[in-house]
């Protein structure tokens, strides 16, 4: 039965997919041959790439909403491998670098069988972000040059980004016709992609901004043709080439290079981006999915190896999962891979039905495209993004990108790595605490008795441990309550803050909460909720700075209810020292006090025994101010705070007619029958009913927690609300019993 | 020393250390941490020095799977009888290995695949309990807690988090060549004493 159900809910559900792999389609094709001709390569490449990978991973990929084909990350490499193997020659070239695919195809298998999905969470998030600035200063600067009109342009990258002034001029002054003709449809379909998202209207969004610039430059060829009669205003050679049978044209690979130091680079490089680009998609696309599930990237790399060996040897690049088409599939709503495999065949009859059209794209339209998603990697926004983190982090972000820049994508990203390490040590004004725990396990987890985990990190949790702790996290069902507590963390960087981040959303919208605490101790140095925290810097007083989440929750909190807030309280708070409990314990400072005229709820950091032994414990705590005086007591779970007896002359207190109550509650008091009396059945039918918290009382006032740890925000507001039904309670009893 | 010990058939060994070693000494190996390897009786290691009488009101257990874990567990009653500790917790550490974390459904698997196993667990540790004498069991508080982590190091950090006095585990038995010389419990339990701990061999 439910094996039916299932098929019935596919079937409801093509459709939408159809629909949604056919808008895909529109941006894949302009996308599929201008990524293969920015890469040097056959723009038909592009499109057989998309094809097989939209068909191969969609038959046996793990992940739901993700589209596949060439990506935009690869291009720079790519065109590396085909003009260094080829010495120029770059038909040769890219014979070589087929083969050099298939081999990264078989590696990526490889990688997947392995399980080494995890390796992405290596990198550091800053050092990627300097390395994707760096593809798209890459693409942009060879783009520019095509787009204006200008495809001979050739040379490093520096180079190219020097030529830039000259093509303009030249643009501007030429007296060739087909190099002004090129440019001008170059600068409309930037133009196109600019304005596109910003004109609202239905049915213009309808068709994508590539689709546009097609239609534009199709529409243009025909209009000089059937309305101006004239000839193409552009020569051939400006001009997309397509063989006039895609299927007999096929390029195959070429191994005669395959034991080559330059080959087994380019392998290399391929495969690391592939695999990176590959990972980070996956990972956003699941945050992006409707229906939030969790991908099964071990099989997804599998899935993208076959397809990667399999174009690779008809001639295709690099298969990858893009990141781009896949949020326009998932924002047309597809349900699963059936969008995938519709977006590959929707593709295919393009490509069958109208080649004669294809081939009246100028390749500046096509440029503009690819220059367009060059700005977007490489924007500046991206690098003040970058800079709010913290300043230190442009050092990463630009050591990456530099290297990246003047020599090659593999020692950029390796350098990248070098960078953040340096920077974390210095940061932390010295290497210790990294030499001494990068080896060591850092992660607890444990399940509570209320069902909830707890997760403890120590020393430290940086991009080289994180790994520890997702694993952990990765077994907990996101529909769990779960703390995460740093508190014994001496230093976490920006690249775990971030991630901690995606999974409190992932658990927010399976109706899970993962909370972080312990963090409050902790410096930032800027404002970004991803900023580094460490211990060594005190968080400044007193200013919005360096709040952390929980903080800032608390003081929506605060505003809700209409209460007060005050993130750092300077001094103690004087009315702890009467409860038993802190008779023996020693507080250092209370924080977070949310105040609500005499009830006052804090986190306190206190110290219990001396020397060596001394502990520092962290707690929240709720103290009710009562209005009629109330009996000393204390109520705890039967053994749970028990030994708070030696040190006082509280006697156990057994109340009649209540078993139960006994069996689960330690009550103890100085006066007996005083206590006894306060004890009504409302009161203990009100205590049974609800969950345990350690409760005392002294006189006029009730000091309510539940662990000796910090409590996260939904624990905090469980707590204010036993407080004051407890404390109504209480006044009713009193009013009753007066 | 060792070798008095063995001459002695002596079946306990005091020992004090520090709480984290130096670096130079993490890495040559201090006195204690030698001694500990190689001494054939169990070792106490005190962190905490005082003249005072010692009251460890709550004391972690290793109820790791080995043949040893029955002596270790009675030990630890007998233990917390003598120093009228409160509170027993034996921590299991739960190995969910086999069952890889891909997708939804595969997390699924592994969360019964948990259960499953912490049940099983508490069986064998309730069966150990079942053996002791009722009054070593009858003033003390006893809880079981299962843990992810590392097997032998992680029960260090848990014995911190829940603040507990006395760490009580057994040497590890089943060791690889691999793991004897880069990762050895013992010595990652070692290099940060988290409380005192008493190591049964």
């Amino acid at each position: 039965m439910p094996q039916q159900k299932e098929s019935n809910q596919f079937l409801a559900a093509l459709p939408q997919n159809i629909f949604s792999g056919f808008v895909v389609s529109l941006i894949a094709l302009p996308l599929g041959l201008g990524l293969a001709l920015a890469s040097e390569a056959p723009p038909i490449s592009g499109v057989i790439s998309a094809v097989v990978g939209g068909v191969i991973v969609a038959i046996f990929g793990g992940s739901n909403v993700t589209i596949t084909g060439p990506g935009n990350g690869l291009v720079v490499v790519l065109l590396t491998a085909i003009t260094t193997l080829g010495h120029g020659d770059l038909q040769l070239g890219f014979a070589y670098t087929l083969a050099a695919i298939v081999v990264s195809g078989a590696i990526m298998i490889l990688l997947g069988f392995l399980r080494l999905g995890i390796l992405s969470d290596f990198f550091p998030s800053t050092a990627i972000q300097g390395m994707l600035a760096a593809i798209g200063i890459g693409i942009f600067a060879k783009q520019f040059h095509v787009m204006l009109g200008n495809s001979n342009e050739d040379g490093g990258l520096v180079e190219l980004l020097l030529e830039i002034p000259k093509t303009i001029q030249t643009f501007i002054v030429t007296e060739n016709h087909n190099f002004f003709y090129a440019g001008i449809v170059g600068l409309v379909s930037l133009f196109i992609m600019i304005f596109h998202a910003k004109i609202r209207n239905k049915y213009f969004q309808l068709i994508p901004a590539p689709m546009w610039i097609v239609v534009f430059a199709v529409g243009l060829s025909y209009f000089f043709q059937l309305v101006l009669k004239q000839e193409h205003p552009i020569d051939k050679a400006w001009l997309i080439n397509i063989p006039d049978d895609v299927f007999s044209n096929l390029a195959f690979p070429n191994f005669g290079k395959a034991f080559n130091a330059e080959f087994i680079t380019a392998v290399i490089s391929i495969t690391l981006i592939a695999s990176i680009e590959s990972l980070l998609s996956i990972k956003a696309v699941d945050q992006l999915d409707p229906l939030k599930r969790r991908s099964n990237v071990n099989r997804d790399l599998k899935a993208l190896g076959l397809a990667t060996m399999t174009s690779g040897f008809l001639g295709g690049l690099n298969v990858v999962t893009v990141i781009a088409r896949s949020s326009v599939n998932v924002n047309n709503k597809a349900t699963n891979r059936s969008a995938n495999l519709f977006h590959a065949l929707f593709l295919l009859a393009f490509l069958i039905l109208f080649q004669t059209q294809l081939k009246m794209i100028p390749l500046s339209a096509l440029a503009a495209i690819l220059v367009y998603t060059g700005y977007k990697l490489a924007a500046p926004k991206n690098i003040l993004a970058v800079s709010k983190v913290g300043y230190e982090q442009l050092v990463i972000f630009f050591a990456t990108l530099l290297t990246t820049i003047f020599t090659s994508l593999i020692i950029g990203i390796l350098v990248g790595i070098f960078a953040t390490f340096v920077v974390h040590i210095i940061v932390n004004k010295g290497i210790i605490i990294f030499v001494r725990n990068t080896l060591k396990p850092n992660v607890l987890m444990y399940k509570e008795r209320d069902g909830s985990y707890y997760v403890s990190v120590k020393n430290f949790s940086s991009f080289i441990n994180f790994y520890r702790l997702k694993n952990k996290l990765n077994l907990i069902p996101e529909h769990e309550n779960v703390v995460v507590d740093f508190s014994r963390c001496r230093f976490v960087d920006n690249t775990v803050m971030e991630n901690i981040h995606t999974y409190v959303e992932k658990f927010e919208s399976k109706q899970g909460n993962l909370e972080v605490v312990g963090l409050d101790m902790h410096g930032a140095g800027t404002l970004h909720p991803f900023a580094p925290r460490n211990i060594n810097k005190t968080p400044q007083k007193d200013s919005e700075l360096s709040l952390t989440k929980r903080q800032k929750n608390l003081a929506q909190i605060a505003n809700d209810f209409g209460w007060e807030y005050t993130p750092f309280v300077t001094g103690s708070i004087a009315l702890l020292s009467d409860f038993n409990y802190f008779k023996t314990r020693r507080v250092e400072r209370t924080k977070n006090l949310l105040k609500n005229g005499n009830d006052k709820l804090f986190d306190v950091v206190f110290t219990e025994g001396a020397f060596i032994a001394r502990q520092l414990i962290r707690s929240t705590v709720f103290h009710v101010k009562v209005d009629d005086p109330i009996p000393n007591f204390t109520l705890d779970k039967e053994g749970l705070f028990e030994y708070v007896k030696q040190f006082t002359n509280f006697a156990d207190i057994e109340v009649e007619n209540h078993p139960d109550f006994n069996k689960r509650f330690y009550l103890s008091g100085e006066d007996r029958q005083a206590v006894l009396d306060f004890f009504t059945d409302e009161i203990i039918l009100f205590l049974e009913s609800n969950i345990y918290y350690h409760i005392e009382s002294n006189q006029n006032g009730l000091l309510i927690f539940k662990k000796e740890r910090l409590a996260s925000v939904k624990e905090i507001k469980a707590m204010i609300d036993f407080g004051l039904r407890f404390e109504k309670l209480i006044k009713e009893t009193a009013y009753v019993r007066a | 020393m060792s070798k008095i010990c063995e001459e002695n058939k002596i079946d306990l060994l005091i020992l004090g250390a520090v709480k984290r070693e130096k670096l130079m000494k993490h890495y040559l190996g201090s006195v204690a941490r030698k001694l500990t390897k190689k001494v054939k009786c169990s070792v106490l290691l005190i962190m905490n020095q005082s003249q005072k009488e010692i009251y460890k009101k709550h004391i972690v257990v290793n109820g790791l799977e080995s043949e040893k874990s029955h002596e270790t567990i009675s030990t630890a009653f007998y233990v917390a009888n003598s120093l009228s500790s409160k509170k027993i917790t034996i921590v299991e550490e739960i190995n969910n290995t086999e069952v890889k974390v891909d997708d939804d459904r595969s997390l699924r698997r592994a969360a019964i695949n948990h259960e499953r196993k912490t049940h099983q667990e508490n069986l064998r540790v309730k069966k150990i309990l079942k053996v002791i004498p009722k009054e070593f069991k009858e003033p003390i508080d006893i809880k079981l807690q299962g843990i992810f982590g590392k097997s032998g190091y992680s029960i260090g950090h848990y014995a911190r988090v829940v603040r507990s006095e006395l760490l009580i585990m057994h040497t590890p038995t089943h060791l690889n060549f691999v793991k004897k010389i880069v990762a050895n419990d013992l010595s990652f339990i070692l290099s940060e004493l988290p409380t005192d701990v008493l190591i049964i061999k």
